[in-house]
């Protein structure tokens, strides 16, 4: 992209249709045509200010971006934010303006050629379809050329810019010329309302107005062909033309006053109904009809270049927020060409809509575009003023405070409506302004909800600051209605004076007359505060819950800080036992090694004694080493139970084989009991759970001085699902006992108690590991102990019962016997138990009463290796069916079932495995499992679909078999 | 809060309860409530919860799964939707926009458990 593009692209968004109207109507009036010119040069000169800032920050910027970029680089998301959401509505109301304005161009061409199809007003503008569809069919093919042929819309852009220029110039040119004595024509060269200052006041703060246009420059600078300094030369040289182009299109009705009157005043005094666009009225007066052409072609050209300028510009600015979370994904979406084609269709699209909703609308909203200038020039002068401080740079800061205050200065101005006679800003406007305000907070809401970088939500400032612009703005709503509605009143009490004089109006009528005014002034205010409150009520609202999200937020992230110091302190401590418990076995190997070394006299027998120490020495560390990685991998959840029948009572005389003879040595009274078990077979890991029982065992007779007692027992009894047996192992002996303190940390790994350390080795692991295992197992440990008194730990835990476990029909123990058989409606075989492995406890539970509904039997299994192991352990026809969920730890469905299949005995692989799973339209996955699938049932569960699929995979299992049968046969 | 009143409250929320009870639970009311008034011993969310906080897509996959069963069998249906959009996001092989959705899925959760408290 040349310099010229970027001059074109900054120009056209800044000078567009308004430029032909609003010098003739507002600026002229306000400080006549030298006021407009010295208020044009400082305003101007201000904004120079802010290109220099646009320039130190588009210098610093990595990617391309205004604003919005620069407020994100110094103060955050939350301030981009801000800054985009302000710049949005300004280049769209700027589109907007000059879309619809292409309407006096065609009136002006075509008179009311257009003006066919169906018609209706939208506060006082007539809206004609045939227009509205042209002037929407104007933006979209610029839309569409700026995505089909960016190359040929950045031409044109540069040729409608030039002529938009070059024909305000020439018109200047000729009136001038044709004007006899153009100085002395202009007098007078101020307004006599105000005092002086404060006409050239009124005309600065319109300046962000006038030359909104910087953002367009530094949008496009990653497509730059020029360096990035040279954007303030780009920026001023836009600046200088559009400055002039204002000043030359109030001077042309100033010159020649529309209307044929001597002066300018009396032609604004007469009104500007006659001559909605003065620069052409005034242009054809002094020239004829040359000069209206040539406003016409430079209007062409002005409203052609915003269209395109500000399409791509928009679409930059979308993009750029879309990338940064603050707008759907796919807006940044880029074309084949590296355009954001997205964003420019949705720009067209959503303002090829606009024309059918007139222009009056679109005049209020384009009244807030100074304040959205204004906010983001505050932003950028403050970026670069942050950046020019941190790099020390005072000229830039210097430059960075001046925009700030200038920005400031310009948003007061704006904002206070009783600093000049009347307000900036039209009185609707500001309600405008506070619906955009509170729609920012409501979008920011959802913006922050869906923030799972937790990049916004950290300046509480400004989103107060911005609960602040929205009660500015509506407060001054308020106070403008009710000046406009006490100044409707005066004149209307004026024209009934005036309507009545001479014949006079009786005291009673008078008294009615003003009530009646009141009256409407009284509704007027009383709508409107009630609209106030409404809005001010949902703003403060919208806050609240801002701000108590963020709290929560916070509060959960303060959490997982703490979570994550806890951590670091933990691995810490970690290691530091991890190297205590290390050292002790290490240093006592290096000892005895040594003095193995260096012992002159050593004796065989001593060498014996040094080779003992030292492999129990080795020994101690070993079994640390192997504590530790069990540890970590019960604690990380990667160690797998391997789950096996088990007889239980087998378990508990192994615990005392195993602890018999060290009893016996320490003088204990020993004794181990596990009578009255119903069920002593089950399915559990049984090495672990005697692993569990042995630590107990182990620490109880360690810690137990001679003469006193150690009880093991086992217990069945208890709540537990059908199928299971629940279990209570109790250890218990007369030993030192636990402080209170120590008994609650009792579980955590390398907690040993000072005098229970001194008496007994190990690493303090064992609990820790056996709280682990019992978790792991679905089972809980619990404590009881006293100092000096003895402890007693209880394991409790549900496992279930071993399919060979005697008792039962069919083979199994943990199988309700007696009951009805199920079967569905249309028959089939009947369905009489049935291996259910499911992993959520809600969900088995469902299940098992849903079976048991019917009179099924049934056994459950946690998951997929329980399933598959009791199956194996049954007896062949224990289960008619196995009911698989999908989605399991340790197995998953997929998995056993191709387990269940690779058995050896046919009776148990042919069995028919029907899958679980809450995925509706999973089954056709389940067919591609091949894993041998007989049928599918999807949460949530119904007992019809359930019986229903089991007996259709029995039948169909059963037509099999005997089809089998007869070809062996 | 009576399970009437509770039935009520869910069905209020966008649940289909009653469509649950007719159709997993039998018509059993009691048998319904009872089940639901284990959600809060549940570790499902928890686990959940856990995967999230992790962002391993598996885990987050196999517990959304999961969750969506049991939301599904107790007629929950606004929140089993969302368990269902995290599992698909998870089976796509990210968690891109899922942790929007659990927050969301969170707060549904968490009424759950205010009304059975």
């Amino acid at each position: 992209m040349s310099t010229l593009v970027a001059w074109a692209l900054s120009f056209g968004c800044a000078v567009g249709w308004g430029a032909f109207v609003v010098p003739g109507t507002v600026f002229l009036p306000t400080a006549g045509p030298l006021g407009t010119a010295i208020g044009m040069a400082i305003g101007a000169f201000a904004l120079g200010v802010i290109a220099q800032n646009y320039r130190f920050m588009a210098c610093r910027s990595k990617t391309a971006g205004g604003a919005f970029e620069f407020a994100k680089m110094a103060f955050g998301d939350d301030h981009g934010f801000v800054a985009a959401w302000f710049i949005v509505i300004t280049y769209f109301a700027i589109l907007w303006a000059n879309t619809t304005a292409v309407v006096f161009i065609i009136r002006h061409l075509c008179g009311p050629l257009l003006q066919f199809g169906f018609t209706y007003s939208v506060m006082g503008y007539d809206v004609w379809f045939g227009e509205a569809a042209f002037c929407s069919a104007t933006v979209l093919l610029a839309a569409l050329l700026c995505v089909a042929r960016t190359d040929l819309a950045i031409r044109a852009l540069v040729a409608l810019a030039l002529l938009a220029f070059g024909g305000i110039v020439a018109t200047f040119a000729m009136t001038v010329a044709k004007t006899p004595g153009p100085v002395g024509a202009m007098a007078p060269y101020f307004s006599s309302g105000a005092p002086l200052p404060l006409q050239i006041l009124a005309i600065i703060a319109l300046v962000p107005w006038a030359f909104v246009g910087f953002e367009a420059v530094s949008h496009s600078s990653e497509r730059f062909a020029f360096p990035s300094r040279r954007v303030f030369g780009v920026m001023a040289c836009a600046l200088a033309a559009g400055a002039l182009s204002y000043i030359m299109l109030t001077f042309i009705p100033a010159m020649s006053p529309p209307g044929g009157f001597a002066s300018w005043t009396e032609s604004v005094a007469a009104g500007s109904a006659a001559h909605p666009v003065p620069s052409a009225a005034g242009a054809e007066q002094a020239i004829g009809p040359l000069g209206t052409a040539l406003v016409i072609a430079a209007m062409t050209g002005a409203i052609g270049t915003t269209l395109i300028g500000n399409t791509l510009t928009l679409s930059r600015i979308m993009r750029a927020m879309s990338e940064n979370g603050m707008l759907p994904d796919g807006i940044a979406k880029r074309g084949r060409n590296g355009r954001p084609c997205r964003a420019i269709l949705i720009v067209g699209c959503v303002s090829a809509v606009i024309p059918f909703m007139g222009r009056t609308i679109i005049s209020v909203i384009v009244d807030i575009n100074s304040i959205g200038a204004a906010i983001a020039y505050g932003y950028t002068s403050a970026a670069a003023f942050k950046f020019a401080r941190d790099e020390r740079r005072r000229g830039a800061a210097a430059a960075g405070a001046a925009g700030v205050v200038i920005s400031a200065i310009f948003l007061t101005v704006l904002l206070v409506p009783s600093i000049f006679d009347g307000a900036m800003l039209s009185t609707e406007s500001y309600l405008v302004l506070g619906i955009w305000g509170m729609l920012g907070l409501i979008h920011f809401r959802r913006v922050f909800a869906n923030d799972t970088e937790k990049r916004f939500g950290r300046s509480t400032v400004v989103w107060g600051a911005l609960l602040a612009l929205i009660f500015s703005a509506i407060s001054a709503w308020q106070f403008e209605a009710a000046r406009d509605a006490s100044r409707s009143m005066l004149e209307h009490i004026r024209r009934a004076r005036e309507s009545v004089s001479g014949s006079g109006m009786s005291g009673e009528d008078a008294d009615r007359f003003v009530a009646g005014e009141l009256k409407v002034i009284e509704d007027g205010v009383v709508r409107k505060s009630a609209i106030q409150a409404a809005l001010l009520a949902a703003s403060l609202a919208l806050m609240v819950n801002l701000y108590s999200t963020l709290r929560r937020r916070e509060t959960e992230m303060e959490r997982r800080k703490i979570e994550a110091e806890e951590t670091s302190r933990a691995k810490n401590a970690f290691l530091a036992n991890v190297s205590h418990d290390m050292r002790t076995p290490l240093n006592a190997i290096i000892g005895f090694a040594g003095l193995a070394r260096t012992d002159e006299g050593l004796t065989r027998e001593r060498m014996r004694d040094y080779a003992a120490k030292i492999e129990a020495a080795g020994d101690s560390l070993l079994r640390f080493v192997d504590d530790i990685l069990e540890l970590r991998k019960l604690e990380s959840g990667t160690y797998r139970l391997r789950p096996a029948p088990c007889d239980v009572a087998a378990l508990m005389d192994g615990v005392r084989d195993l602890f018999a003879t060290q009893a016996a040595a320490r003088h204990l009274d020993f004794h181990v009991a596990c009578d009255g078990l119903e069920h002593r077979r089950v399915v559990c890991d049984g090495q672990l759970l005697k692993r569990v029982v042995s630590n107990l065992t182990g620490n109880a007779i360690k810690y137990t001085p001679p003469g006193g007692r150690v009880s093991v027992t086992l217990d069945e009894g208890g709540e537990a699902e059908p199928g299971f047996a629940a279990y209570t192992f109790t250890v218990s002996d007369t030993g030192i006992g636990m402080s209170r303190e120590f008994a609650s940390k009792v579980f955590d790994a390398f907690t040993r108690e000072e005098d229970a350390a001194s008496q007994a080795d190990g690493a303090g692991l064992g609990m820790s590991i056996a709280r682990n295992i019992v978790e792991m197992m679905g089972g809980t440990i619990g404590l009881e102990t006293e100092k000096g008194k003895g402890s007693v730990f209880t394991v409790k835990v549900a496992m279930p019962v071993a399919g060979d476990e005697g008792g039962a029909p069919g083979g199994d123990a943990g199988i309700d016997a007696g009951r009805t058989s199920g079967s569905t409606e249309r028959g089939g075989p009947p369905v009489r138990s049935v291996l259910v492995a499911e992993d959520n406890e809600i969900n088995r539970e469902i299940v098992g009463s849903l079976l048991e509904s019917r009179g099924i039997r049934y056994v459950m299994a946690a998951d997929g290796s329980l399933a598959v192991s009791t199956l194996a352990s049954s007896a062949p026809g224990t289960f008619d069916a196995v009911l698989m969920d999908m989605r399991m730890p340790v197995m998953n469905g997929v998995e056993a079932t191709r387990a269940i299949r690779a058995m050896s005995d046919p009776s148990l692989s042919r069995i028919p495995v029907i899958a679980l799973s809450a995925d509706a339209a999973n089954d056709a996955d389940v067919d591609a499992s091949g894993a041998g699938f007989d049928g599918f049932v999807s949460k949530p569960v119904r007992i019809d679909a359930l019986l229903e699929a089991i007996t259709e995979a029995m039948r169909r299992r059963e037509a099999s078999d005997e089809a089998n049968g007869q070809m062996k046969g | 809060m009576d399970g009437e009143e509770l039935i009520d409250a869910l069905e209020g929320r966008g649940c289909k309860v009653r469509e649950a009870i007719e159709g997993t639970f039998m018509g059993d009311a009691g048998f319904y409530l009872r089940m639901l008034r284990k959600l809060p011993q549940s570790k499902c969310f928890s686990r959940l919860e856990a995967a999230m906080a992790t962002g391993v897509v598996r885990d987050v996959f196999e517990s959304a799964h999961e969750l969506k069963g049991l939301y599904a069998n107790l007629g929950l249906t606004p929140l089993c939707a969302l368990a269902s959009e995290i599992t698909e996001i998870a089976r796509a092989g990210h968690v891109d926009g899922a942790p929007g959705k659990f927050e969301k899925l969170g707060g549904l959760h968490a009424e759950c458990l205010a009304l059975l408290a």
